[in-house]
């Protein structure tokens, strides 16, 4: 776990491996509302940005989830996986593809850690090859976790504000 | 006067004023003459073109957050992203007031419409030259068999 003292809130990007690459941040809510903005249909289409709809979320391990961005246009397009373990409210592995011509599914391992009366989330995204992993980084994954971790920020200020 | 000309003096901006001009400017004009010769439309498109910045209009799109807020994700100094975000402001797709020492910014009076406008005339001239290609394809099919 990465935390920086001075900017807890800051986006720390690493590769911990020549297959992986790791985003991490710490949010000022706890962690059973951070395991929720993951895991609930509920609350994933308040964040993730592009209109997105949950026309799957089996969650359980052997369990799947498939999600529909920009649903009923032709900009449309669905990411989906199978979830490989389920452990609330600290731990899920999934594996995550992007439908389409975009290369193979990756494994994402996701997890939760109380720190104080907030959370510190790290997402571990590990690939079949080095090429793959660069691939996904290439296309901004990084600036896709912080825009995407900003909007989470604001519904989770908006459910705390109840 | 348009109503897009209608901006507070450079003066009684803070010091970052310059500096996002230099980050919306076109290399090649005139420093005096910039602001007459950008529309709103341009303004629009420049705001958008950076990724930081749309994140952050994202963000606001969800409800109102502090500089610092939207800085540190980024790893961004407050400055940094008091840049970015005055050039939302200038766009008018950001408004933001002074709440005690914080900066509290929040989603602008414009929604975009001048961009869908600019997309939804270009699909609409695509549109037409297709359906031309596609007359002359109806009227020689067989011509060259």
């Amino acid at each position: 776990m990465t935390v920086d003292e001075k900017s807890p809130h800051a986006v720390s990007f690493t590769k911990p491996s020549d297959l992986e690459f790791r985003v991490e941040r710490t949010f000022d809510h706890p962690i059973e509302r951070v395991w929720a903005a993951y895991t609930d249909p509920a609350l994933i289409p308040q964040w993730w940005g592009q209109g997105t709809t949950v026309d799957r979320l089996d969650l359980r391990t052997g369990g799947g989830w498939r999600f529909v961005s920009n649903p009923g246009t032709d900009q449309e397009s669905a990411v989906s996986g199978d979830y490989l373990e389920v452990s609330p409210p600290d731990r899920l592995v999934q594996t995550f593809g992007m439908e389409g011509p975009y290369g193979r599914p990756f494994t994402q391992t996701i997890e939760l850690t109380r720190v104080g009366d907030g959370t510190h989330l790290a997402i571990t995204s590990r690939f079949d090859t080095t090429e793959e992993r660069d691939s996904v980084v290439a296309y901004g994954a990084q600036k896709g976790a912080i825009g995407g971790w900003l909007r989470l920020d604001a519904m989770l200020k908006r459910l705390a504000a109840g | 006067m348009p109503v897009w000309f209608l901006r507070a003096p450079i003066d009684s901006r803070e010091d970052e004023t310059s500096a996002c001009a230099l980050l919306t400017a076109p290399a090649d004009a005139p420093i005096l003459n910039q602001m007459v010769h950008y529309s709103p439309v341009d303004r629009t498109f420049a705001a958008l073109a950076d990724p930081t910045r749309r994140a952050v209009l994202e963000r606001l799109g969800q409800g109102s957050a502090t500089i610092s807020e939207l800085a540190e994700p980024f790893g961004m100094s407050l400055t940094g992203m008091k840049k970015h975000v005055r050039v939302l402001e200038e766009a008018q797709l950001a408004s933001t007031v002074k709440v005690g020492r914080t900066r509290l910014c929040s989603r602008g009076p414009r929604r975009l419409d001048d961009v869908r406008e600019w997309v939804d005339l270009y699909r609409q001239m695509v549109n037409e030259q297709l359906d031309r290609f596609g007359d002359l394809l109806d009227r020689t099919k067989g011509e060259s068999r």
